[in-house]
């Protein structure tokens, strides 16, 4: 599946957000949107999942519309009251649903063995991050939208959790945000302006 | 065992303070003091009626305060679905919500007698309370869950269980609260004015017929003991479902 962003532009009341973004990310590739706090990286990234709408332009996915995403939101959105391997779970019908054991066995690349018997409102905001990003790759989501998925990492995790990425994307396409390019040589980059 | 000792010391002050009043009012129809009422409840204690009067009101109450529970939450959830169906909903409720205990007894009475009355009346008093406060909780979910939910196309029942039921449970835990004892205050007036037999309801109104104040209190004990234990019990149960509970949260 290859994502197209054609023009897309947003504004919020009389300020805009994206002018005239376009981009391509062929199959199984990946891009990462770079750009300053409030250049419109979550806007931009709201669009593509459908949850806001573009003042003009489009989003397009080429063949057909992907019937999920794989998502790792700005905030982690887990539920705090249950396990890294509940939140895992959840989102999956029965049918289909990784095995617990390959659910475990991904948590284990990315989180400690003791914390897989904790609550998530028990973990530090990094193994929650860490856990967001489980929970995308394990989705059964076409298409994999990640907000700033590093934020809050120190160096060895961030790496654990690109490498971790790289392991599960299966060719899917991938776009994620970031502030800049640091951890992250050898992804194409689209870099949005401030308006 | 402090804070207990602290209570019961509470109650003792406040028993201290029932007999005196008996004392200086002197009159027991007016006033039975709490040695009069603990007597007239030694007497009731051994006779088959007041057993039976207890569990079948006990019965009656709780099925009437489940059964309300189970509608408010049903129509709650369905309001909560659409906004054409809570408007559609919100009339009758609000209007169930405002009548008198006493008409409902009335208009009971004539169209399904009174042996159930006890039942009917606590579901009535109890479905409102539950649907406003389901649909409260429902409401309040957060959006940024449920936007999660959406984008992963999570089952219905996980998003009940782990978004919806977390948000709803503050809210029917208030429900059950308050619920259960107006389940049992609505219930027992039911069966005062309706008097089916064999009944708490039915054993005040006895009791007063022949002026005998000391087992009206004696009655009230036994209500009020019930509902306090009831009302505890349904906490208990509910707590049980508390969302990460399994993790001690």
């Amino acid at each position: 599946m290859k994502i197209l962003a054609l023009n897309v532009s947003k504004s919020f009341g009389e300020q805009p957000v994206l002018r005239d973004v376009s981009f391509t990310v062929p199959e199984g590739g990946t891009l990462v949107l770079t750009g300053d706090s409030g250049s419109g990286k979550t806007t931009l990234l709201r669009i593509l999942l459908g949850l806001e709408r573009s003042d003009s332009g489009e989003i397009r996915f080429e063949e057909r519309a992907p019937e999920s995403f794989g998502v790792v939101f700005q905030e982690d959105r887990l539920v705090e009251t249950a396990s890294a391997m509940e939140n895992v779970r959840m989102i999956h019908k029965k049918s289909g649903r990784p095995s617990d054991d390959e659910i475990r066995a991904a948590l284990l690349e990315l989180l400690p063995e003791e914390s897989l018997k904790l609550p998530v409102s028990q973990f530090s905001g990094g193994m929650k991050r860490r856990l967001a990003v489980v929970r995308a790759m394990l989705s059964r989501g076409e298409v994999l939208v990640m907000d700033e998925p590093l934020s809050g990492l120190d160096e060895e995790n961030r790496e654990k959790v690109l490498a971790f990425i790289r392991k599960h994307q299966l060719n899917r396409p991938l776009i994620l945000t970031a502030h800049d390019m640091d951890d992250l040589t050898g992804y194409e980059e689209y870099r949005i302006p401030v308006l | 065992m402090r804070a207990f000792l602290k209570k019961l010391l509470i109650i003792l002050f406040w028993l201290a303070v029932w007999q005196l009043l008996s004392l200086a009012v002197h009159n027991v129809i007016l006033l039975s003091g709490p040695f009069e009422t603990l007597k007239a409840l030694w007497a009731l204690l051994p006779t088959k009626d007041f057993w039976i009067s207890v569990a079948t009101s006990l019965a009656r109450i709780l099925a009437g305060f489940l059964a309300g529970s189970a509608v408010g939450i049903l129509l709650a959830s369905l309001s909560a679905s659409s906004r054409l169906a809570e408007e559609v909903l919100n009339v009758p409720v609000t209007v169930v919500k405002a009548i008198p205990v006493a008409s409902f007894v009335i208009m009971v009475i004539i169209w399904a007698g009174n042996v159930m009355l006890s039942f009917w009346i606590s579901l009535l008093v109890v479905f409102p309370t539950a649907y406003f406060n389901t649909l409260q909780g429902i409401r309040s979910a957060d959006p940024r869950m449920l936007e999660m939910a959406k984008v992963y196309q999570m089952p219905f029942f996980s998003k009940v269980r782990r978004i919806y039921f977390p948000s709803v449970f503050p809210f029917l835990r208030t429900a059950v609260q308050v619920g259960v004892g107006m389940a049992w205050k609505s219930g027992v007036a039911a069966e005062l004015i309706g008097q089916p037999l064999r009944s708490l309801g039915n054993g005040l109104y006895q009791s007063k017929i022949f002026l005998a104040t000391d087992q009206v209190l004696a009655w009230t004990v036994v209500i009020v003991l019930l509902s306090w234990g009831t009302e505890k019990l349904f906490l208990w149960l509910f707590g049980l479902l508390r969302p990460g509970r399994k993790y001690g949260l």
